[in-house]
C-alpha cells in the first residue's frame, strides 16, 4: 500500500523531531563524559599533589599534617572509585534508558534503512 | 665508560685543555678519546662502553664522571642524556646555563644539547649508530627522541664548562640532511629547510589532507573599536580565517549568548553559509563550558578552540596549526599573538611560582628572542586557550575544559592535562594573529581560583622551557 504525499508529510516531521531528539541526547552524553573525565584527572592529580605535598614536608610539619593529609587522601581514593563507578554506571544506564525510549525506536528506524543501503553499496 | 672529544677543527693547545680537563672530570688518560679531522669517525669497537661526549672545543666541569654515572641510574631508559653548562664570567665566577626539557620540535630546528652529551652505543639502532660514529649528536638525538618520552633526557646539572653561550649554537648543515633522512621515515613529507634567519632553518610540513577543522568560538556578540575601525569580534574573526585559508575544510560552530544581536548571527551566516552552526549559550558566563558545549557540536576530526577576540593575519594559519598535529606526539598546538599595539601577547605560558604567566608578554614582537625562541616553532609548558588546535580525540580524552575554572586558568588546567598524556604542547612561530584581549577582557584572578588550580596541580619553581636564555 502507497501513502500519499499527504499522509506522508506528517510522519516525515515526527521522525525528524524524534532525530533532533536523538542528537541532542547524543551530545548531552558526550558534554556528560567531558565532565566525567574531566574529573577523573582532576582526581587522580589532587591525590597525587597531596601525596607529594606530604613527602616534601619536613618532619616536623609532615607530623603535624600527616595525619590530615593521609585521611584526605584515603578519602580522595575512595572518592575516585566511586566517581569511576559511578560514571560507568551512569552512562549505561543512560545509554539503556534511551535505547528503551520512542525517540530511539523511532531514530532507529528512521536510520536503519540508510544503514542497510550503506551496507549494500560497501559490499557491493 | 670512554670519554670522547671531537677535536675536528681544534688546534693543539685546545685539545690539551680539554684533555686535562677530561681527566680532572675522573677520566683516565687510557679511556679518553679525541677524534680529529684525519680520523673523523668513531671504531665499531667504542660500541660496547658509555660514552661521554665532548664537542665544541668546550671543556668538562669538574668529577662530571661521577655526575654522569649518577645520571644513567636516575633514567635507566635514557639512550641519551644532555645537561647543563657552567658559563665562565670571570677567573673564578661562574654562572649556570640551564637548558630546557627535551623538545622534540624545537629539535628539530636547533640543537640545544650543550658540549657534554651521554650516549649508550649498545642500544643503538644501525641507522643510529652510524649518527654517532660521525658524531652527528643533533640527528641522533632527533632519531631517539621518535622512540619515547624518556629516551632522550635533560640532566639538570652543569657536566661542562662555555665561554659564552654562543658557543653551543654550531650549525651543521650535514646534520640537516642526516635530520632529514630520520624525517624521511619517521614523518613522511616533512623536512627541515634553511632559511635566512638567524635561527638558520625551519620545519616544512605537508597540509593534513583528510582534516575537517571545526573552529569553535565562544562569544557574545560584542564589539568595539580596534584598529582604527569599529568591528564586531566574532564576525571579523571568521572572516579572517576564512581569508587566511581559503582552501582548507572548515566548520565554524559558534556559541553565542542568547543576547548576542540577531544582526550578528544574519552576518556570520551571510559569511560562512553551510559551513556555520550556531549553538545558543543560554546559562551564566563559564568560557569552559561553552568550548565544551562547542565541542559537542562539532564534527571535525581535528578541533580550534578561538576567542572571538583573535584576529587571524598570516597566510595559512588554520594549515600551519594543524600539521604538527600529524606528529602524534604533539598534543596542542597554539600562535603566535599580540595585542594591538603589536606587543608580545602569547608565544607560549610561562609556569614557575604560585603564578602562572604569559613569557615575553607586552615586549616587542619583532626580535628573535633569546636562542631565536619567536622564530622557531618549539615546545612550552602550555599555550592560551584562545587559540588552541587539537586533534579531537585528545579534547575528548583530557575531558576537555574545567567546568569548574569558569574564567581564568581553564587553559593551564588543559595543558597540564593533555601533560599527562605525555603529549606536548607546541607554540608555532608561523601562525600570526591579533588578540585584542585587553579590549574584551578584565583580567581579575580569585584565590579561589589559585587554590583550585593547585588543588591538581603542583606549584612549579621553574619552567623546563623558559631558561636562562631559553
Amino acid at each position: 500500500m502507497t501513502q500519499t504525499p499527504a499522509e506522508e508529510s506528517p510522519r516525515r516531521a515526527e521522525n525528524d523531531d524524534a532525530l533532533d531528539v536523538l542528537t541532542a541526547r547524543v551530545r548531552e552524553l558526550e558534554h556528560e563524559r567531558l565532565r566525567l573525565r574531566d574529573q577523573l584527572i582532576g582526581s587522580q592529580q589532587e591525590l597525587e599533589a597531596l601525596r607529594t605535598r606530604v613527602g616534601d614536608g619536613d618532619a616536623a610539619q609532615a607530623a603535624l599534617n600527616a595525619q590530615g593529609a593521609w585521611e584526605r587522601v584515603e578519602a580522595l581514593e575512595g572518592e575516585l572509585n566511586t566517581l569511576r563507578h559511578e560514571s560507568d554506571v551512569r552512562l549505561r544506564e543512560q545509554e539503556q534508558a534511551f535505547r528503551a525510549s520512542r525517540t530511539w525506536r523511532v531514530g532507529h528506524a528512521v536510520l536503519r534503512p540508510l544503514s542497510l543501503l550503506r551496507g549494500s553499496r560497501s559490499a557491493g | 665508560m670512554r670519554c670522547i672529544i671531537d677535536g675536528r677543527g681544534l688546534s693543539d693547545p685546545q685539545l690539551d685543555v680539554a684533555r686535562e680537563s677530561a681527566v680532572r672530570a675522573g677520566f683516565a688518560p687510557g679511556e679518553i678519546v679525541v677524534v680529529t679531522a684525519a680520523q673523523p669517525h668513531l671504531d665499531d669497537s667504542l660500541r660496547e662502553y658509555g660514552l661521554t661526549i665532548l664537542r665544541f672545543g668546550s671543556t668538562l666541569a669538574e668529577k662530571t664522571l661521577d655526575r654522569v654515572r649518577e645520571a644513567i641510574h636516575h633514567h635507566p631508559r635514557a639512550r641519551l642524556i644532555y645537561a647543563n653548562s657552567l658559563v665562565q664570567t670571570g677567573s673564578d665566577a661562574s654562572i649556570v646555563l640551564r637548558r630546557v626539557a627535551w623538545s622534540p620540535q624545537r629539535a628539530l630546528v636547533q640543537d640545544f644539547l650543550g658540549p657534554a652529551v651521554f650516549v649508550r652505543p649498545d642500544v643503538l639502532s644501525e641507522s643510529q649508530w652510524e649518527l654517532l660514529r660521525v658524531l652527528d649528536v643533533h640527528a641522533l638525538a632527533v632519531s631517539l627522541g621518535f622512540e619515547g618520552s624518556d629516551v632522550v633526557v635533560h640532566e639538570d646539572l652543569a657536566w661542562s664548562v662555555v665561554r659564552e653561550y654562543e658557543q653551543d649554537q654550531a650549525r651543521d648543515q650535514s646534520s640537516m640532511a642526516h635530520i632529514n633522512e630520520v624525517l624521511e621515515t619517521r614523518l613522511p613529507g616533512w623536512s627541515v629547510v634553511p632559511e635566512d634567519t638567524s635561527a638558520g632553518a625551519r620545519v616544512r610540513r605537508p597540509v593534513i589532507e583528510d582534516a575537517l577543522v571545526s573552529i569553535v568560538i565562544p562569544t557574545r556578540g560584542t564589539g568595539g573599536e580596534v584598529l582604527g575601525q569599529e568591528q564586531v569580534f566574532v564576525v571579523e574573526a571568521v572572516r579572517s580565517v576564512l581569508a587566511s585559508s581559503p582552501d582548507a575544510h572548515l566548520e565554524f560552530v559558534v556559541v553565542y549568548d542568547t543576547a548576542t544581536p540577531k544582526d550578528v548571527l544574519d552576518e556570520l551566516r551571510a559569511l560562512a553559509g553551510d559551513s556555520l552552526v550556531l549553538v545558543e549559550y543560554t546559562r551564566p558566563f563559564n568560557f569552559s563550558e561553552k568550548c565544551n558545549v562547542g565541542f559537542v557540536h562539532s564534527r571535525g576530526n581535528y578541533v580550534l578552540m578561538l576567542n572571538d577576540d583573535v584576529r587571524v593575519t598570516s597566510e595559512r594559519f588554520i594549515e600551519d596549526l594543524i600539521a604538527p598535529l600529524a606528529d602524534q606526539r604533539v598534543g596542542v598546538t597554539g600562535a603566535f599573538l599580540v595585542f594591538e599595539d603589536g606587543s608580545i601577547q602569547h608565544v607560549g605560558h610561562w609556569y614557575a611560582g604560585r603564578s602562572p604567566r604569559h613569557a615575553m608578554i607586552t615586549q616587542p614582537a619583532h626580535q628573535d628572542g633569546p636562542r631565536d625562541v619567536l622564530l622557531l616553532d618549539r615546545e612550552a609548558s602550555g599555550l592560551t586557550a584562545a587559540c588552541v588546535a587539537l586533534r579531537r580525540e585528545t579534547y575528548r580524552e583530557i575531558g576537555g575544559f574545567n567546568e569548574g575554572l569558569p574564567s581564568n586558568y581553564n587553559d593551564v588546567d588543559f595543558s597540564r592535562k593533555i601533560a599527562t598524556l605525555g603529549l606536548s604542547m607546541v607554540w608555532v612561530h608561523s601562525a600570526r594573529g591579533y588578540h585584542f584581549e585587553s579590549k574584551t577582557r578584565i583580567g581579575t584572578v580569585h584565590e579561589w581560583e589559585h587554590e583550585r588550580l593547585h588543588a591538581r596541580w603542583l606549584v612549579q619553581g621553574s619552567d623546563p622551557f623558559w631558561t636562562h636564555g631559553s
